[in-house]
């Protein structure tokens, strides 16, 4: 449902992303891991054109989401997005955070809106904290209203921008537990993250890059015992 | 006091006066300060280019040199107005430059992530403009806003010199007419005073109102 061809993509004169090709089927939970500075984070962005990309294409459902005949905004509105810095709208509760786009973007109805919202905040977790601004919720119950919030079109594909790495330790696992039991429901996902036991035990397929490429792919099991590349075997070697 | 008694009700009229003249500035000055400051912080130099050649000029002169040119040098260009909206546009041309640079420091306040994410939950710009940006700005720009109109209000008194029939021209009119110079201009401060406090109070109970932290 996704491809990626080569993709290259510069900020002035440095090359961050150096011909990346890529497919993601319908249902596939997609971890990508490399060091920081690798390029993880502008791949996943150039994907809803959050950032422009200079060279290369990208497919969604068979759309060239370059092409103006198709409308961005569309095409983003079926593509959720979670933040590492979370960015809920700050002058909005919980379930005012979950209904905007719904209303504004889908046309849904507030009753409708609302009751789906309802729905999605129980499954996070937060059925209680429907009113909660988000200054009054911790960075964790933040991030599941996030994920809630982008469930709420739901969209096609879900990206994760290492939506842990911000959180204090202890709120992770709240998180990526949200995160999990999403991917056992064959949601599709692209999860950029440094959290190999989400990789473990969520990921169909992990890709490595390093410096703008694709190093290497596989199955976990493959990336992080068998991995092929040195550069691979340096990178895992260091996190686990 | 008997004096004071009878020149009131000529002062409250003037008063009345004052405040339309504030009220319908403040409503220009709110529309020029919010689109100069998007155009401001429009990418495109076409507009952004003729907002700040305006912003600064606004800033450059006294309001009495801005009323005078409106006031007394439209009318050459052809263009009459009557003169209490002449004050008016003297009022929201001068202080609209001041309140674009609020609220563009209200537009910049804003974070932006919630843009970002607003983007991509596939909100147009004008969408996420009226529902995430301004709702947010308006917040931030809101406690300057409100000296801004004390400084309007206080401003507006300069308006006088046009011969609108305003408080402090009223009373000037009473006290040359009376000679009684210390009664009428110390009612005319007390009236002052009285209408700055009203609106920083009002701003006050507004802001709390639309507070959302703490």
């Amino acid at each position: 449902m996704i491809d990626v061809t080569d993709l290259h993509k510069w900020f002035g004169d440095h090359h961050v992303l150096r011909g990346i090709t890529l497919h993601v089927d319908r249902g596939e939970v997609l971890v990508i891991i490399g060091p920081s500075g690798s390029g993880k984070t502008t791949l996943l962005r150039c994907l809803n054109r959050l950032e422009e990309y200079d060279k290369g294409t990208i497919h969604i459902e068979g759309k060239d989401i370059q092409d103006s005949r198709h409308d961005i905004h569309q095409i983003r509105a079926e593509i959720g997005f979670v933040f590492q810095r979370i960015n809920l709208f700050s002058h909005m509760t919980a379930l005012e955070n979950l209904i905007e786009a719904p209303m504004l973007v889908r046309k849904r109805s507030r009753v409708e809106a609302e009751t789906q919202a309802h729905k999605l905040l129980e499954r996070v977790g937060l059925r209680t904290k429907a009113n909660a601004y988000p200054h009054q919720l911790s960075g964790g119950q933040q991030q599941r209203v996030a994920i809630a919030r982008a469930l709420a079109m739901e969209p096609k594909v879900m990206l994760f921008d290492e939506a842990t790495s911000a959180l204090d330790p202890e709120l992770v696992g709240e998180v990526l537990d949200v995160m999990e039991s999403l991917a056992h429901t064959g949601t599709t996902m692209i999860v950029v993250t440094h959290e190999m036991g989400f990789a473990k035990e969520a990921a169909d397929r992990v890709i490595v890059m390093d410096e703008g490429v694709l190093v290497e792919e596989g199955s976990p099991a493959d990336i992080f015992e068998r991995p092929k590349h040195a550069r691979t075997a340096a990178f895992v070697s260091r996190i686990l | 006091m008997a004096y004071a008694l009878i020149v009131a009700p000529h002062l409250l009229w003037g008063a009345l006066v004052t405040i339309q003249l504030v009220l319908a500035s403040a409503v220009g000055i709110l529309a020029v300060g919010l689109l100069i400051s998007l155009a401001k912080l429009s990418r495109w130099m076409i507009i952004r280019l003729p907002a700040k050649v305006y912003v600064d000029f606004a800033r450059s002169i006294p309001l009495l040199v801005m009323l005078f040119l409106v006031v007394f040098s439209l009318p050459g260009l052809g263009l009459k107005l009557p003169v209490f909206w002449a004050g008016v546009l003297g009022l929201v041309l001068y202080y609209g430059a001041y309140e674009a640079e609020i609220c563009r420091s209200g537009i910049l306040a804003i974070d932006k992530g919630q843009i970002e994410a607003a983007v991509a939950l596939g909100m147009r710009p004008v969408q996420v403009l009226r529902r995430i940006t301004l709702p947010q700005a308006l917040r931030v720009a809101l406690p300057p806003t409100g000296s801004l109109f004390i400084g309007t209000l206080k401003g507006s008194a300069q308006v006088a010199v046009v011969a609108l029939p305003e408080l402090l021209r009223t009373g000037q009119d009473l006290a040359v007419s009376s000679g009684r110079f210390l009664t009428i201009y110390l009612m005319v401060t007390l009236v002052y005073l009285g209408m700055t406090f009203l609106i920083s109070t009002g701003v006050g109970i507004l802001e709390r109102k639309l507070r959302i932290h703490d």
